[in-house]
């Protein structure tokens, strides 16, 4: 099968194409204009005869008259009584800072207006987030008005001060001390070395307290194999970009392992292919599931999960056979096409420049992983334990012992902080009995979740953005924490609060500054601290010599113990949930999965095959039972999966979170036990309906996504860019090929337009783009996109302004391989074997656009400079424009999403939430069109202050919300009139394209295909 | 001809007072128009020419002092004082001991400014029948005697259309009678008489519909006028406060509008200012006002001031004061009035999008800003408009919707 003629497919329906599936597609909205529910909002009865409609008509005219009546509300404007001076009205300020929650680490700059943090970007100084952030920490801004916050300290459950929080716990603290009792400080992992000196502080004047860390989804095992092999129980850090070869065993790295916006930031330099530079990496992934990674690798393989070990072993041994090592003793195993051993060739003949990344938390596996890069020197290059990762420290084992401690009635006393053991924990119960027998039992929280609410007292913290601190994510890699508003409410940083409970008067601040001027030797410290604060990072990494290696591969692959089942569960994280902290955030749970393309749930994701042997579709619910715990949750189809395995997400059923996050989902901690566990499926019988975007058209088998191979691409960099084309007669009879996505003179309704100012424009690199979801969080909180919830996204009404859409094709191992019908029958029967595109979609601001011509009120105009204006006072919602848009990207308001009562998760309804929307950006009503507008705020920033400084936007000064937070800097953004800009450029290229440019509508974004590092000799 | 008469009287003064200006102008006109600015922009604030305000009144000052030592003293007053200079110390302690600003200003520059002020003494003792300010006699001149507003000019026109017909319907019901007096009287022989009948005979029930008719088309008129202006707050002028005189400040001081609007300079809202700003002049001057001591309190006590807003444009138009201001150089008053002659603040434009869309329909761009130039410059309508007239907002796409509605 050509590349190019390749078919994509969205979902399963699709493939499946059922009649009753594309009777549904064909609508560009879901079901029929709701007038019975819009007009029941204000009690009117349709069935009203002629006497009864005068008398509501006559009531609404004079209502309306009485209304408009009404004295205009006398507004204040109340300037400061000391402006200050970094602050003025209407001028957004940035602070560097760092968010970093024992889970996700970035260093970041916020956007601060009128004194309010609104927007968080990332700081382009960091050596490690690299100006990159994730949804995460894009949505973490909301947290901060959170009405689920504490907004006070308290005890038992009833507010408090914090005088008499100090006394009390002070007080019982000492007393517990003085009697040889342990105090227990539980904390996720601390990369803050000034909070690590304050825990010491503590740990001082309370001789009994100790410290335990505990992650909820931790590294234990890798940790504890370094300690083994390298002497220390840290983690390296990596050097994707080093790689040529990267081997993942279920190591999801672009998607949630460790630190994934470092890991896509470094792993994308080497996927950008250009003329010039025609090479990139070689990805391999084998993995169970369908991740992220796996999507964007060139070879992807599955296997099942408690084999994930005999990968390991196997990939050894197939090392070591080529690097003459002795090989272990373990079970011959491979994976389809013999992936291990073709893997091991490429790496072994790209060693030094080769990785290997695990996802196990098994140390014994872990350890040969270490031996295997040894095997391939990577340490040095693209692994390096002489600057080692903080990122994570939990060790496993501790908090088991912790918990058997307090079962015990050992421990005194446990202060809790970023840590939600009660919910995330796998043995909870246990953790929770064990809380019963605790003498004093304090959370610092920010919420009273799961294990705050069974805590005696609670002291409330304050959020990060509201607490000064630092980090240090890798060794010599700091950065600053520094707030950007003062506190909200009543709250305390954890450290300010472990300050004052070791009798420290000093603040945090004048902490945080003596500890760095102790430790630090610049002649001129105010300058230094003054350049650190605003760069947000202090970076003096050094690079050394690789600590020894010394492991002993033969005994830990003798410790492997495999245990399988005909069908295993596994659990894993969610791009947007991620571990759960952050459930409360309705920006998170309504981003889309960037691969099942579901919100607002976790679902059991299992094989296609799977399925049809149990008779199973999509929201089935099913009882999933394993070790004496079990969960009802709706079955999700997911080509991808290994056929005997199950897949649920962690991260949900919170009982907890808040009103947005609490019992969404079910919890999937129990399940994790063990590496994987024997699973009992049942059918209940019952059905509900998930919230999936994108599945619900089709693509009529349109060239939508394209893309070609390496080695094509190198013999022709336009390979698998086949552009559409008319044959139109010349005068002279012959006939000329004319292309209307590149021609501006092809034959158009449209009038030509000369754009003679600027012609914005943008360019997205299909090659680069991980899917990851960052850009579409980043683009809610940037314009005021609301949330709808789980009922509205069913009924395709999601207001998400760009969305990534994902493509499924079945695989083609080799560059010409051709697929028989009847393979193309056997796969679409597995379903599993699949590749994946992404493909970010926002308005494509066409030059011949279609919604214009349909609008019948002149709501949908076109700029001078390219945008396709959308002007929402002039629209009356006939929604004509969103029928006639190819590209499907107009969302209408379908109700009232800051003041009807149904959409109270939108953040636009709180006073506290109002608080994040940006000032620049209408709030739109009811009855209106919407969509991406190229950011024309920042477009109109940036155009303003090109006019102070008399000359014209530089290239690249006009970011886009979606480009600006893009870890892989896939989207590019500029002006085409400028023939040196970068967008320019990459329209020129031979792997541009515009989406269906057939119907010469013009887009002003254009793709460039994806190429893949295909081998097509692969022994 | 009176009119006429008045006109050529005024132009003939304005000539004078454009001599007797000219005359006192000092030899370097370009030095004494920067001091103007200089002046206006620094020194304003806290000095008038014959009178004391936040620092002493400048009358004189060549007098008391010589150049050099004024340079020296406007370049930096405390170094000044520091170097022991009796008068200097003795200047500060009178004052308050409030610190005069350092000028980083060329010799010329100060120059300048002296000269300014020397200028502005002699204008200040020189009565003349003008008010002094030679910018608003013109205005004054300009605008002469205020036409009749169209308005009243129409009331008037049907008023008197109306009592014409009045008089005429009269004058034939008049006539009428005394012709049929004296065809009864027998005066008259009406079969002699060529027969002149009226050619429309009103009968007083046209009058009534016709009277309602106009009635109601003038209601309908009202109605759509009034609708037109829902939530138009032209001529808004709430209470506030604190009795702040514009008129005074802006007016008689001519302080800076940016002095105390500094958000003009940078951003998008023009701010009010801060108490502190307030206090900045008024913890010497006029303390004793009662309005004063509302600042003040509000000052100590740290309680801002709560003003009434006057201009609320809607929130889904987004206008930015910088750009009006400072990259196109509209004057604060064309948007804001006659802000200088207010003595309490009201809103003198209606703030309508038709309104918006006008201006920019006729205001030209200034093209010698580098962005036009660099951006606009290959273009035909623009070499063409380096020759001709000049290009408006609009033509550079200043009327589109999503240059103002985001």
């Amino acid at each position: 099968m050509d590349i190019a003629q390749k078919k994509y497919w969205r979902s399963v329906e699709e493939l499946n194409a059922s009649p009753q599936f594309i009777e549904e597609s064909s609508k560009e909205f879901a079901e029929e204009i709701p007038v019975d529910e819009l007009l029941s909002e204000n009690s009117l009865n349709l069935n009203a005869n002629r006497r009864d409609f005068l008398k509501v008509f006559g009531f609404s005219v004079t209502a309306a008259t009485l209304a408009a009546c009404t004295k205009t509300p006398v507004k204040r404007a109340v300037p400061f009584v000391q402006q200050p001076e970094e602050m003025s009205p209407s001028i957004p300020t940035w602070y560097a800072t760092t968010y970093s929650d024992g889970y996700d680490y970035a260093s970041i700059i916020v956007k601060t207006r009128e004194g309010r943090p609104i927007k968080i970007e990332g700081n382009t100084f960091s050596g490690i987030s690299q100006g990159g952030v994730n949804a995460r920490v894009h949505a973490s801004v909301l947290g901060l008005y959170d009405n689920a916050r504490l907004q006070h300290p308290t005890k038992s459950g009833k507010i408090t001060g914090w005088e008499t929080l100090d006394s009390e716990v002070g007080a019982q603290l000492a007393e517990i001390s003085a009697a040889g009792g342990a105090i227990r400080l539980l904390t996720g992992s601390i990369v803050s070395p000034t909070t690590k000196k304050i825990i010491g502080d503590f740990k001082a004047k309370y001789p009994t307290a100790s410290h335990v860390v505990y992650d909820a989804i931790s590294q234990s095992g890798m940790l504890e194999a370094n300690k083994a092999t390298f002497g220390s129980a840290v983690l390296p850090t990596y050097h994707f970009d080093k790689a040529e070869v990267i081997v993942g065993i279920g190591a999801d790295f672009l998607g949630n392992w460790i630190s994934p916006v470092e890991f896509t930031k470094d792993y994308i330099k080497n996927r950008k292919v250009s003329k010039a530079n025609p090479t990139m990496s070689r990805h391999i992934q084998l993995e169970t599931i369908l991740t992220v990674t796996g999507s964007n690798a060139d070879q992807r393989a599955t296997y099942q999960a408690s084999k994930e070990a005999l990968v390991v072993t196997n990939l050894y041994n197939a090392i070591a056979a080529l690097a003459g090592a002795a090989p272990v003793d373990t079970t011959a195993y491979d994976v389809a096409g013999n992936t291990i051993k073709s893997a091991a060739k490429e790496l072994w003949a790209a060693r030094g420049k080769a990785l290997v990344v695990c996802g196990s938390n098994d140390a014994a596996v872990q350890t040969l992983v270490n031996a295997i890069n040894q095997l391939l020197g990577s340490y040095g290059t693209t692994l390096d334990m002489s600057v080692p990762s903080y990122l994570r420290q939990g060790i496993d084992a501790d908090m088991v012992n912790l918990v058997k401690e307090m079962n015990e009635g050992k421990v005194g006393a446990l202060i809790m902080h970023g840590v939600n053991p009660a919910y995330d924990y796998h043995d909870s119960k246990a953790f929770l009995t064990g809380l019963e027998k605790t003498k004093l039992t304090v959370s610092v929280s920010q919420f009273t979740d799961e294990t705050a609410s069974k805590s005696k007292y609670v002291a409330a913290a304050s959020h990060y953005l509201e607490s000064w601190g630092d980090a240090e994510p890798a060794k010599g890699y700091y950065s600053m924490q520094q707030p950007a508003i003062s506190p909200l409410f009543d709250t305390r940083s954890f450290e300010e609060t472990l300050l004052a409970w070791t009798g420290n008067k000093t603040s945090v601040y004048d902490y945080l500054k003596a500890n760095w001027k102790s430790n630090s030797n610049e002649l001129d410290f105010g300058a230094f601290w003054r350049k650190a604060l605003h760069n947000g990072v202090a970076e003096n990494a050094a690079p050394g010599s690789q600590p020894a290696f010394s492991a002993n591969v033969a005994a830990a692959a003798a410790a492997i113990k495999i245990e399988s089942a005909e069908v295993e569960l596994v659990t894993y994280e969610k791009m947007g949930i991620g571990n759960g902290a952050h459930a409360g955030n309705p920006w998170l749970q309504e981003l889309p999965d960037p691969i099942s393309r579901a919100c607002w749930d976790n679902y059991l994701a299992v094989s296609m095959k799977y399925a049809k042997d149990n008779a199973l579709s999509d929201g089935d619910i099913v009882k999933v039972e394993a070790n004496g715990y079990s969960v009802e949750v709706p079955v999700l189809i997911q080509p991808g999966t290994f056929a005997g395995t199950v897949a649920l997400a962690v991260g949900y059923g919170r009982t907890a979170a808040g009103k947005t996050g609490t019992n969404i989902g079910a919890n999937a901690y129990p399940f994790r036990k063990g590496a994987s566990v024997k699973v009992n499926i049942s059918n209940t019988g019952l059905k509900t309906q998930l919230a999936q975007t994108q599945t619900h058209h089709t693509i009529e088998g349109r060239n939508i996504v394209k893309e070609t191979t390496l080695d094509r691409y190198k013999e022709n960099a336009a390979d698998g860019n086949i552009r559409p084309y008319v044959n139109v007669k010349q005068e002279d009879g012959s006939t000329k090929k004319v292309y209307p996505g590149i021609s501006r003179n092809a034959v158009t309704l449209w009038d030509r337009r000369d754009y003679e100012g600027h012609h914005w424009a943008m360019a997205v690199d299909l090659n680069a783009c991980t899917g990851c979801g960052a850009c579409v969080v980043s683009c809610q909180v940037e314009n005021n996109v609301p949330v709808v919830g789980k009922e509205e996204v069913i009924r395709r009404r999601e207001m998400h302004w760009m969305r990534i859409d994902r493509y499924y094709a079945f695989k083609t191992t080799g560059s010409d391989q051709k697929i028989t019908k009847e393979e193309e029958y056997d796969n679409i029967q597995e379903g599993d074997n699949v590749e994946v595109a992404f493909q970010p979609v926002m308005c494509q601001q066409c030059d011949n656009a279609p919604c214009e011509t349909v609008c019948p009120v002149l709501a949908t105009t076109h700029s001078d400079e390219g945008l396709n204006q959308m002007t929402y006072n002039r629209c009356v919602g006939t929604r004509y424009c969103a029928n006639n848009c190819p590209y499907k990207v107009r969302r209408f308001n379908w109700f009232s999403y800051v003041d009807n009562s149904k959409f109270a998760n939108n953040p636009a309804q709180t006073d506290l939430g109002k608080m994040v929307l940006n000032p620049d950006v209408t709030v739109r009503a009811r009855g209106v069109m919407e969509k991406c507008t190229f950011c024309v705020q920042r477009i109109q920033a940036v155009k303003l202050e090109s006019k102070r400084n008399n000359r014209r936007p530089l290239d690249g000064e006009v970011q886009t919300a979606c480009q600006q937070s893009c870890p892989s800097n896939a989207i590019v953004f500029g002006d085409l009139n400028d023939p040196d800009s970068a967008v320019s450029q990459l329209f020129l290229n031979e792997r541009a394209y515009g989406v269906i440019e057939e119907l010469n509508v013009l887009p002003s974004v254009n793709y460039l295909t994806k190429v893949r590092n295909k081998k097509s000799t692969v022994a | 001809m009176i009119q006429n008469q008045r006109f050529s009287f005024r132009r003939i003064a304005l000539f004078a007072l454009g001599l007797l200006l000219f005359s006192s102008v000092s030899f370097d006109s370009k030095a004494q128009s920067d001091g103007v600015d200089l002046f206006k922009n620094n020194c304003a604030a806290c000095h008038k020419i014959d009178q004391d305000l936040v620092g002493p009144a400048l009358k004189g000052i060549a007098e008391r002092h010589d150049e050099a030592w004024l340079i020296k003293w406007i370049r930096n007053s405390q170094a000044v004082i520091a170097s022991g200079d009796q008068y200097a110390v003795d200047l500060f302690a009178k004052w308050n001991k409030v610190a005069m600003p350092a000028y980083d200003w060329s010799d010329e520059e100060i120059k300048s400014v002296l000269a300014y002020i020397k200028e502005q003494e002699t204008a200040t003792t020189a009565a003349t029948t003008a008010t002094g300010d030679p910018l608003k006699d013109a205005e004054a001149l300009v605008a002469g005697d205020d036409a009749f507003p169209m308005s009243t000019l129409l009331y008037i026109i049907i008023f008197l259309a109306a009592a014409v017909i009045y008089l005429l319907v009269r004058m034939q019901k008049q006539y009428q009678n005394s012709y049929e007096n004296q065809v009864e009287k027998g005066q008259l022989d009406p079969e002699k008489l060529i027969e002149v009948k009226p050619r429309i005979k009103i009968k007083p029930g046209y009058m009534v519909v016709g009277g309602l008719g106009l009635f109601l088309l003038g209601g309908i008129g009202w109605g759509i006028d009034v609708a037109q202006h829902v939530g138009i707050q032209q001529g808004y002028q709430p209470s506030q406060p604190i009795a702040f005189s514009h008129e005074l400040h802006a007016g008689k001081h001519e302080i800076q509008c940016s002095y105390c609007h500094t958000g003009v300079e940078r951003g998008k809202s023009a701010t009010i200012p801060a108490v502190n700003v307030c206090m900045n002049c008024h913890n010497q001057i006029k303390t004793s006002s009662p309005e004063i001591k509302k600042i003040a309190a509000a000052y100590e006590n740290n309680k801002p001031i709560e003003w009434v807003r006057i201009h609320n444009l809607q929130d889904f138009a987004y206008f930015n004061h910088y750009q009006h201001y400072k990259i196109a150089g509209i004057e604060c008053q064309t948007c804001h009035g006659p802000i200088q002659e207010m003595p309490e603040v009201y809103q003198h434009s209606n703030l309508t999008m038709g309104w918006c869309i006008n201006c920019h329909r006729e205001t030209k761009v200034n093209l010698d800003n580098g962005y036009y130039q660099q951006v606009h410059g290959d273009s035909e309508k623009f070499k063409n408009a380096l020759t001709e007239k000049g290009l408006t907002i609009a033509n550079l796409g200043g009327l589109e919707c999503s240059k103002c509605h985001y």
